[in-house]
């Protein structure tokens, strides 16, 4: 039962360690063989000259008037010259307007504010999008976003051009939970 | 007393003292939970949150019969951490076993009374919870309850941007049946870490 402050320093440690190293093992991976790794393989993935869409999801939303939500994504660029994503779109009958946006936390603030784009390095630099920082956001819906729905999205790369996704609409999962359903 | 005896003695007061020590040192070790979220050191009571929910409602903190309360202040136009937020409660409190779930109350009160009208904010937390109770009220009445808890939230006009935004704080006040704030639950802390700190602060006091 009771150990020793050292050796239970040392219990946590161990494990930690080799999370670390796994960690570091499968990121070597990634840099040989980035394609077979970018997404699980029940996501659709999206793919135009050079640029990987992978794990896209669109958030549900409550089923109020004019509501927002968010989409979220991990891009890729497998090209070999670096690519900015400098904006998005939907079908105009679905919201007013779609805008790139981070969540910045300032003085214990949450503020949101739009950015004009975000770069993506080149040789399979990626970019994601993801809760509490960058995201796409689909401002006055005309409709609720509901499970089973897909949201398609047009993506407005510099280099590479329009990149269509199709979003899944899903709930949202707590960040510290991993992807559980 | 001799001299064997004497050293025998003090070896004894040694052993008795080493052993009494190593087992409160021990039992220090293994006893204080740690919260997973962040403890307020003094817990003061919080001024009375007196607001509208839906269908024209009055609800006051005071009158809930909930052993703790998480309180969190946002709006419904923002996409991001609100339902974040709402989420990670909404795993915490089925994270709990079921017969304690109805000692926690989860209430969300907006920062964007203009647009969050008490039915809206119904609307939206029950996306998350049918448990968790969403409340509005007048500008003056909303901006009431900021000030007496020191939220500070924000319109924020961007330019080129369709719609407005808010500031408004992160993380989440848990507030025990006193009506004293004990924790403040920061984004991405795991659901379970969460219930098991509710839990704690219902068992422990």
């Amino acid at each position: 039962m009771h150990f020793n402050p050292g050796l239970r320093a040392l219990a946590y440690a161990l494990p930690v360690l080799a999370a670390v190293s796994l960690v570091a093992c499968s990121s070597d991976n990634d840099a040989s063989d980035s394609d077979a790794t970018a997404a699980t393989p029940t996501e659709a993935m999206a793919v135009a000259d050079g640029i990987t869409i992978s794990e896209p999801w669109a958030r549900a939303t409550a089923g109020n008037p004019d509501e927002n939500s968010a989409v979220y994504m991990v891009i890729t660029n497998g090209a070999d010259e670096a690519d900015r994503l400098v904006s998005a779109s939907v079908d105009d009958e679905l919201a007013s307007t779609v805008e790139l946006h981070e969540t910045v936390m300032q003085n214990g603030q949450m503020r949101m504010q739009p950015v004009e784009g975000w770069d993506v390095a080149a040789d399979a630099g990626t970019l994601e999008l993801s809760q509490g920082a960058n995201h796409v956001m689909l401002i006055g819906l005309s409709k609720q976003l509901v499970v089973g729905d897909t949201v398609g999205l047009t993506l407005h790369f510099e280099r590479a051009g329009d990149v269509h996704v199709d979003a899944p609409v899903r709930e949202g999962e707590p960040m510290g939970m991993g992807s559980t359903n | 007393m001799n001299r064997a005896q004497a050293v025998g003695l003090a070896l004894g007061v040694v052993a008795v003292v080493a052993v009494a020590v190593f087992g409160v040192a021990r039992f220090l070790d293994d006893e204080p939970y740690t919260y997973a979220a962040i403890q307020i050191e003094s817990p003061q009571a919080m001024p009375d949150i007196r607001l509208t929910t839906a269908s024209g409602q009055s609800w006051a903190l005071s009158e809930s019969d909930a052993e703790v309360t998480a309180v969190y202040f946002g709006y419904t136009h923002c996409p991001d951490v609100c339902p974040l937020t709402m989420s990670e409660l909404a795993a915490a409190r089925d994270a709990m076993p079921e017969d304690r779930q109805a000692e926690f109350q989860v209430v969300m009160v907006t920062v964007d009374p203009a647009r969050d009208t008490p039915e809206v904010m119904d609307t939206y937390v029950h996306h998350f919870d049918d448990s968790f109770i969403g409340l509005s009220g007048t500008e003056d009445e909303v901006a009431g309850v900021m000030q007496g808890w020191g939220i500070l939230a924000q319109r924020e006009d961007v330019e080129g941007s369709a719609s407005y935004f808010m500031s408004h704080p992160a993380g989440v006040n848990v507030v025990d049946a006193d009506g004293r704030i004990r924790l403040l639950i920061p984004i991405g802390v795991d659901p379970k870490a969460i219930a098991s700190d509710i839990l704690h602060l219902m068992d422990a006091g």
